[in-house]
């Protein structure tokens, strides 16, 4: 009992990082209608940029904020200056010129920081625990603290602000929006930035555990994107709740079970998606979508 | 025979003896390699260009085709050259297992279930050591040209590559020029009004994603051949990537673009590499950021217009 307790509360909080990763893609799908793929690569730069804010002596959280601003605003600048022109192609080309993205962001840091593996502080030391909790520590605990908070906010956002309504007013009619003077170009940077700014956030979170380097966040984009489909790949809630189920599912059957081999992790996602595109297409918390013609 | 067929085969048989015996093993090598990743560029052409779907895990059936030709080679003896046709069908099994289900809906599902098993798959081949040899690799033996012919190794390789190569080709052009080529086209520029034109959309887009799966594997066997050794770190979805690279920079729905593709996929790492490790990426992101914006059509589509700027010149 013990032991799963434990694994519980890894999973739980492994999962609330592949949410919140999952978070920051589905606020950019509904409005683009496709996945980032060039999300995972984003948080990736922010926590290089975050490492290299802290080794400039910055405390921890001055770093960590002065990392989402900065996110933000590169978000930002990438919707304008690359996205932008391909504002109104297909979503094939613009799923190539993420992928483009992708590879740019990742050989950016390759280049700039070489492949060795780095260490990435945490908030707090490794083996202090919560409260006076066996099963789990103060960074889990945080982790789990932040993305609660993340969940909360990002939905009052979307649900009671203005700007979340224009958000989401783009994402379901485009051509109406534009006709009520909602600046389209305008609200995709901003959704950008968002999207920067809480992929940071997950990036910054998995490093002390996964160690920075550029491939970093290639398993939790992957971890993401099936907690999404297993959640309903539209729906706000349905990723946060796919992405903390994928978490707990890994922790449970590969770690506490030793069910399943830990080198094949992957592996066991791959059949997972398989099992819920063949059961349940639309994920856990999505109805049917119809297209009409 | 028309002239232009004439010119056709002389160019063909051009292309088939004159490296062999003009280029040094070195470049011989190299331009195997070239006609290996054309195949299976040419093969995810068909699926991205010509019918408009994604496949981020060709990578996969690459090495899929790779490993099986490695492993059955030592048991065949003479006869190794049906370890091509042999992964090539079980890997199309995998493909459609994990195809099938992925396709009958939106693109992105494909994209996503196709790099999910291109991840998986080094961690497949490790996982199966006592068949793959784990993380080690396996090393093959170069087939020497069978007894009447004059060749050496390299030379024979070339020669089987470049062979099968022009055979996939051909074939691959009779397709897109028949009624199915023009129903796949359809599916991409217009599904539906191509299904209500009767076009079974499901079975075509299966089909064709089952013809890129063989030819993926085809190239990853030929690749084995020609490179003599296969393991699971340099099969991964950064591999499937590069192959998507290779489409669009050659240029997106031609048959000519997998050859410009190939050569771009087989030469720029190395160039780059002296720059910077990460620069093959760097420059390969901007590149494709930059064609997409400003040349969607790649090199081929590139060369197509300097083609029609010069004709109008001609007659303007």
């Amino acid at each position: 009992m013990d032991r799963f307790l434990e694994y519980f509360f890894l999973g739980l909080s492994t999962g609330a990082i592949y949410a919140s990763l999952a978070l920051a893609i589905v606020i950019l799908t509904k409005p683009m209608r496709h996945p980032n793929v060039a999300q995972g690569q984003m948080a990736m730069f922010s926590t290089y940029i975050a490492w290299v804010l802290i080794n400039a002596g910055l405390p921890y959280w001055f770093a960590f904020l002065a990392t989402l601003v900065i996110s933000f605003f590169i978000g930002m600048i990438i919707e304008r200056i690359i996205f932008r022109p391909l504002e109104q192609a297909s979503i094939p080309n613009q799923f190539i010129l993420l992928i483009g993205l992708f590879l740019f962001l990742r050989g950016t840091a390759g280049w700039i920081f070489g492949y060795d593996t780095r260490a990435f502080p945490a908030a707090f030391p490794s083996n202090v625990p919560f409260l006076t909790s066996h099963y789990i520590s103060a960074n889990q605990a945080l982790i789990l603290g932040i993305v609660t908070l993340l969940l909360i906010s990002t939905g009052l956002f979307f649900k009671f602000t203005k700007l979340g309504l224009a958000l989401r007013a783009i994402a379901q009619n485009p051509l109406s929006s534009t006709l009520v003077g909602i600046n389209i170009s305008a609200m995709l940077m901003l959704s950008w930035g968002i999207s920067a700014a809480i992929g940071a956030i997950s990036g910054m979170l998995i490093a002390p555990t996964i160690f920075l380097d550029p491939p970093m966040m290639d398993g939790v984009f992957i971890y993401a994107i099936s907690g999404s489909i297993l959640g309903g790949i539209t729906s706000p809630v349905g990723v946060v709740v796919g992405g903390i189920m994928i978490g707990l599912i890994n922790a449970i059957l590969i770690n506490y079970l030793n069910l399943i081999n830990g080198e094949l992790d992957t592996t066991a996602t791959l059949f997972i998606m398989i099992a819920i595109i063949l059961f349940k297409p639309t994920g856990l918390f999505t109805k049917k979508i119809t297209i009409r013609v | 025979m028309n002239k232009r067929l004439i010119l056709q085969l002389i160019l063909l048989i051009i292309l088939i003896l004159a490296p062999q015996f003009l280029l040094s093993s070195y470049h011989l090598f190299r331009l195997t390699l070239v006609a290996a990743y054309a195949i299976v560029v040419l093969g995810l052409n068909l699926l991205m260009g010509y019918n408009g779907q994604f496949s981020l895990g060709h990578s996969s059936f690459f090495a899929i085709g790779a490993y099986l030709t490695a492993i059955m080679i030592p048991h065949l003896g003479p006869y190794y050259l049906l370890a091509i046709p042999c992964s090539a069908v079980i890997s199309l099994l995998v493909g459609l297992i994990i195809g099938i289900p992925a396709i009958r809906f939106h693109g992105i599902y494909l994209a996503i279930v196709t790099l999910t098993l291109a991840v998986a798959t080094p961690q497949i081949i490790k996982f199966l050591e006592p068949w793959t040899s784990g993380a080690m690799g396996i090393n093959l033996d170069k087939p020497s040209a069978p007894n009447f012919l004059p060749l050496n190794p390299d030379q024979w390789i070339y020669f089987l590559t470049i062979l099968i190569t022009i055979f996939l080709f051909y074939l691959a052009r009779n397709l897109i020029e028949s009624r199915v080529g023009r129903a796949i086209i359809a599916i991409h520029d217009n599904p539906i009004a191509a299904s209500t034109l009767g076009v079974n959309i499901s079975a075509y887009k299966i089909m064709v994603f089952g013809v890129s799966v063989m030819y993926a594997s085809i190239a990853g066997s030929l690749a084995a051949l020609i490179l003599q050794f296969v393991a699971p770190d340099v099969l991964t979805f950064e591999l499937s990537i590069y192959f998507v690279i290779g489409v669009i920079v050659g240029g997106v729905r031609s048959l000519w673009g997998p050859i410009y593709g190939a050569f771009y996929i087989v030469f720029l790492p190395n160039i780059a590499n002296a720059i910077s490790k990460g620069a093959p990426e760097v420059i390969s992101g901007l590149i494709l950021i930059l064609l997409l914006i400003f040349l969607p059509e790649g090199i081929h589509g590139g060369l197509r217009k300097i083609y029609v700027y010069l004709q109008q010149k001609r007659y303007a």
